[in-house]
């Protein structure tokens, strides 16, 4: 038991046990041990720059079956020791989707609740990780599509220095275009105009092509498409990101255009 | 290579070795090609930035991570809890309301039609088969087609309507 159960274990609410309503047998109350409700637990948020949390994460999903089995017989450390084993991964792929750490932990928890909510329907002997990124990336999709219906826009001017650098990187005549550390943060804000601008669907593709670095076939499995529909997508998403990166440069050299007629009338 | 082969070669975004050099030949020469590849570059770029953590970011979820994950499944239960029979017939039953209701639409729909196309064929007259209206009226009896035979009048009286007949009544 993760943390060791004590006799001082406090229930959830305070409701003494946890009736599961269905969810899970009345085989037992489910309360919380202190590791659960602790605020000393160390679990990391953000994924190795390297990717390797997906690579790395691969269990005995014989291991995850008999801690769901537990879970679902009342045992709530063992759901916590689910959580502590994959919200790495859930955090990570949540981190890939969006910046703000809010929204990164709102996705997270509402990956882990619709987990536990859903632990009976889970297949054993599939892979549990893969199951919770179904989850985790459905959940960030939705998420999307609620700020894109909203019409919330993040979108503001890009500053001069944005405009230039953007217009050099795109200048140059590289295969691969590299980013150096200083050039990170100012790429990454740039990216926040760019996405914003870009379909939910759109947008997802991109990440999970990009950041996740996922195939076609990754993205066909965890989103539940064909393979054909995968591709078609990825071509008119990245079709979009041309565009909206055209905007972006276009809007710049207006700008320019405009101060230097400004400079000569002056 | 050809703009169609170097769009389709660099699509998936890695290229093999082997062709670097003549793509990059081939960017070197066209400027539209040159323009998509780096943009489609570019984008990546900044989505992989984009992703990447900050400098500054922690690597622990802050303390209340675990009890508001705690409140939020405490609440879905309430939630759920809360649901009275019908109302969770309702939510669960919600698809096959749905599909219930579009087959009495369609069945309505069905049964409209089908009085409309009733009516029509009654305003045009009862479906009688008369082989002798052609008969001048002087003509005491009309033979009708099953073998019946009535008098003149008495067939106009068949073809005039029922509520028509009323009415002149």
């Amino acid at each position: 038991m993760i943390g060791g159960a004590s006799s001082s274990q406090e229930s959830i609410c305070g409701l003494g046990s946890w009736d599961m309503n269905g969810y899970l047998p009345a085989t037992g109350s489910v309360v919380l041990s202190p590791s659960f409700s602790g605020t000393e637990r160390v679990l990391p948020t953000v994924p190795p720059s390297d990717h390797s949390v997906r690579n790395s994460a691969v269990r005995n999903p014989a291991d995850d079956d008999a801690l769901i089995e537990r879970t679902l017989a009342g045992d709530e450390a063992s759901f916590e020791e689910l959580i502590r084993r994959h919200s790495r991964r859930v955090f990570s792929i949540a981190r890939h989707f969006f910046r703000h750490p809010e929204t990164v932990e709102d996705i997270a928890q509402e990956t882990f609740a619709k987990a536990f909510f859903s632990l009976a329907s889970y297949r054993r002997g599939a892979s549990f990780e893969q199951w919770l990124a179904k989850i985790c990336v459905n959940n960030c999709y939705d998420e999307l599509r609620k700020r894109k219906k909203r019409g919330e826009s993040l979108i503001s001017e890009m500053t001069e220095d944005e405009g230039t650098w953007l217009e050099n990187k795109l200048a140059r005549i590289s295969f691969e275009i590299q980013l150096g550390e200083s050039e990170r943060e100012r790429a990454a804000e740039i990216a926040e105009r760019l996405l914003t601008g870009l379909s939910a669907e759109a947008r997802l593709i991109l990440t999970l092509l990009h950041a996740e670095e996922r195939s076609v076939r990754e993205i066909a499995e965890l989103m539940g498409w064909s393979e054909a529909k995968v591709k078609i997508r990825a071509f008119r998403a990245r079709h979009e990101m041309r565009r909206a990166l055209e905007r972006l440069t276009l809007i710049e050299q207006r700008k320019r255009k405009g101060r230097e007629v400004q400079a000569v009338e002056s | 290579m050809n703009c169609r082969e170097v769009k389709r070669q660099t699509r998936g975004g890695a290229l093999q070795s082997a062709l670097v050099s003549e793509v990059r030949a081939h960017l070197e020469a066209c400027a539209q090609c040159r323009r998509r590849t780096s943009l489609d570059r570019l984008g990546a770029s900044l989505i992989r930035a984009y992703a990447e953590p900050r400098a500054d970011e922690g690597t622990s979820p802050r303390s209340y991570f675990f009890t508001r994950l705690r409140a939020r499944i405490n609440e879905g239960h309430a939630t759920d809890a809360s649901l009275n029979f019908w109302e969770a017939a309702v939510i669960a039953g919600r698809g096959w309301l749905l599909a219930f209701g579009a087959v009495a639409a369609l069945l309505f729909a069905a049964s409209l039609s089908s009085l409309h196309l009733q009516a029509s064929r009654y305003a045009t007259g009862p479906d009688l088969s008369v082989e002798a209206l052609a008969l001048p009226s002087g003509s005491e009896n009309i033979l009708i087609a099953n073998g019946e035979s009535l008098s003149h009048d008495a067939v106009l009286m068949t073809l005039v309507p029922e509520d028509q007949e009323h009415g002149r009544k």
